[in-house]
């Protein structure tokens, strides 16, 4: 499904990401842990295609198709969806608004139809339930005013309404307490499925234990240097990263 | 005189124009010709240059189109090229149409002009609430210039609202209006002006309201420029407890200029002034603000606050602002902030991940820069509307 193959990423003049290789097949969920600075963040949005992270070697593709010379846009209705580490607040955007013409905008660039306005509302009401955002919250302009949580809230209710074939949960756990972490582990749940693949970058094994993932991956100075099964995850919460530190270094 | 002044062939024109007796307007015009760059208040909109030719005086018709905002029952006026050529056959009650007012010499000198030139000073005048809205459409068409002169009176604990399209097809014209307002005590006016020019056109339109107290003047303007556009408005508190909001917003693309220039004058304590302007400036789009409050010794508990901020689509785009405030009372809140920047990227990139394309994404976030300018319309009808212009506008960018 998601396969990034010796991947090199560039920012400001700088390289973060080193030959990353790392491939999630459809129906998976894969973690990433890594200390902070290992280029965690760097590695979601260059797989999500925004400006100013270079691709100087290496490619991305999501079912066989090269994701780099697509724009973001394109990446999106692709089936490409990043929960964002700290999400925005978009003072004059209309919450609803905003998302509906998302989907709609992935839809028409898939050749499906658009939704019409009562399925989206009937859609939109039902998840934001799930996801524990109030009506009330859902008519403020996107995410204004709203807590930590809220905002990751608002990144699963995206989530749930878009339904990408493949989702990236950039630290989704930071700030949430133990209720979040549920809401955001039965929304994972809930869309897991054999077309459908996840990659759940954490500094912390406790999301881990509401989202179960089959592979774990250790990202420390911008290279994939462990994988194993969920006891990884485990060894890190007791131990940290300080081997990986060393040994990257 | 100034010295080493060399007149323009339009200036020549415009001065011969004028009645060779008693004409104030035409003294001033002899003595320091049209305003142009070396006048501090119009050093960044300079009209003496974008009006060399000499012009003829227009034609009295224009071509009929259909209004650029259409409203609920309407009271419709229409101007064309300054000939008051279309009225309601019968008023509503409450509202009187006359001719004549009184004229008062406005420092600048191109309202005095427009008052002396146009073919009357019209006064509209309204007693009680008046339910439908007053539309006065100035068209302008051709490649002559025309004057306009209207005068709203509103009496006691009126309300009303007007608005103020100038609109106008193809040509080279030159098109000066005046517009005075006097609201008495506790009368209500909520204005919009509405401007949407051809490229080659000139446009000054001034307005000066003086407000009584506890009246209540609210003031929202959408433009998008033209070769050279002033919008003025002078605002005189003159009675306590009076408000004004003046409120704005303009997109500019092209090389499109518009001066949006507000001069607020607090002279009893107790009044409130609130001013938000914002801009959106693409391509070689000039915008220019300038706000000033002058807050007298007397006017305690004054409260005005002034905001104007940019947004720039492109590098080459330029703004101009000057926030002036000159405040003699001790006990007043008055505050002022300007600023100019690019749409955020971050924000930006967060929405193309969603799936909108660059141009929805921009789009979007113009919208939303802008509308906060309209937060004081009541009519929501009338807002959508505007939006609806600002989306043909965004759509013509992309």
């Amino acid at each position: 499904m998601l396969k990034i193959d010796d991947l090199h990423i560039t920012v400001q003049e700088t390289e973060i990401l080193k030959g990353l290789s790392l491939e999630v097949p459809a129906g998976e969920v894969h973690a990433i842990m890594g200390p902070n600075g290992s280029g965690k963040s760097t590695l979601s949005y260059a797989i999500t295609g925004r400006e100013d992270y270079e691709v100087t070697q290496g490619d991305i593709t999501l079912d066989g198709d090269s994701l780099l010379e697509m724009d973001p846009n394109e990446r999106a209705a692709k089936g490409l969806f990043l929960s964002f580490q700290h999400p925005l607040e978009i003072p004059g955007v209309a919450t609803m608004s905003f998302i509906r013409t998302a989907l709609n905008a992935q839809r028409k660039a898939r050749g499906e139809n658009e939704v019409t306005a009562a399925d989206f509302l009937r859609a939109i009401r039902e998840k934001a339930k799930i996801v524990g955002l109030s009506d009330e919250k859902l008519k403020r302009p996107f995410n204004v005013g709203f807590s930590g949580g809220e905002k990751k809230r608002m990144e699963m209710l995206q989530m749930a309404m878009l339904e990408p074939r493949f989702g990236i949960l950039d630290e989704t756990d930071s700030g949430l307490d133990i209720d979040a972490l549920k809401m955001v582990g039965e929304v994972v749940n809930e869309m897991r499925g054999p077309d459908r693949g996840f990659l759940v970058i954490t500094h912390y094994q406790r999301l881990l234990d509401y989202v179960k993932p089959d592979r774990v991956h250790v990202l420390a100075d911008g290279r994939i240097v462990e994988s194993g099964g969920p006891e990884i995850a485990r060894e890190l919460e007791e131990h940290g990263y300080d081997k990986y530190i060393q040994s990257a270094a | 005189m100034r010295p080493n002044h060399q007149f323009t062939e339009f200036e020549k024109a415009l001065i011969a124009s004028m009645p060779a007796e008693g004409s104030e307007a035409g003294a001033i015009l002899s003595g320091t010709g049209l305003p142009s760059r070396r006048d501090e208040r119009w050093k960044w909109t300079d009209v003496r240059a974008a009006l060399r030719e000499e012009k003829q005086s227009s034609v009295q018709s224009v071509s009929s189109r259909a209004p650029l905002l259409s409203l609920d029952q309407p009271i419709e006026f229409l101007f064309a090229n300054g000939h008051l050529s279309q009225a309601p056959a019968g008023l509503p009650e409450g509202l009187t149409l006359s001719r004549g007012g009184d004229y008062p010499l406005f420092r600048e000198n191109l309202p005095n002009i427009a008052t002396e030139k146009a073919e009357a000073t019209y006064v509209l005048t309204v007693s009680g609430k008046l339910d439908r809205p007053i539309h006065l459409r100035f068209l302008s068409e051709g490649s002559g210039m025309h004057h306009t002169s209207v005068q709203v009176v509103l009496e006691e604990g009126a309300e009303a609202s007007i608005v103020e399209s100038l609109e106008g097809s193809d040509g080279a014209w030159f098109a000066n209006g005046v517009m005075r307002f006097r609201l008495a005590k506790g009368a209500s006016l909520e204005r919009l002006i509405l401007q949407q020019a051809h490229d080659d056109a000139v446009q000054v339109h001034f307005a000066m309201a003086n407000l009584a107290a506890g009246a209540n003047f609210t003031q929202g303007t959408l433009g998008f420029g033209s070769k050279l556009c002033r919008l003025e408005t002078q605002v005189l508190h003159e009675g306590e407890g009076a408000r004004a909001v003046l409120n704005g917003a303009y997109l500019l693309s092209g090389r499109r200029h518009l001066d949006n220039t507000t001069d607020v004058g607090h002279t009893v304590p107790g009044c409130v002034t609130e001013e938000l302007y914002k801009g959106v400036l693409a391509d070689k789009g000039r915008g220019v603000f300038q706000g000033r409050f002058y807050v007298a010794r007397d006017a305690q508990k004054t409260d005005a606050r002034m905001a104007h901020n940019a947004l720039l689509l492109s590098d080459e785009a330029e703004v101009d602002a000057k926030p002036e405030l000159m405040i003699y009372a001790d006990d007043v809140q008055c505050a002022h902030g300007n600023t100019a920047g690019a749409l955020d990227t971050e924000a930006l990139f967060y929405m193309r991940q969603r799936g909108l394309s660059e141009a929805q994404a921009r789009a979007m976030l113009v919208q939303a820069f802008v509308v906060e300018a309209f937060g004081h319309i009541s009519n929501e009808d009338v807002k959508a509307r505007l939006m609806v212009l600002i989306e043909t506008w965004l759509e013509a960018q992309s």
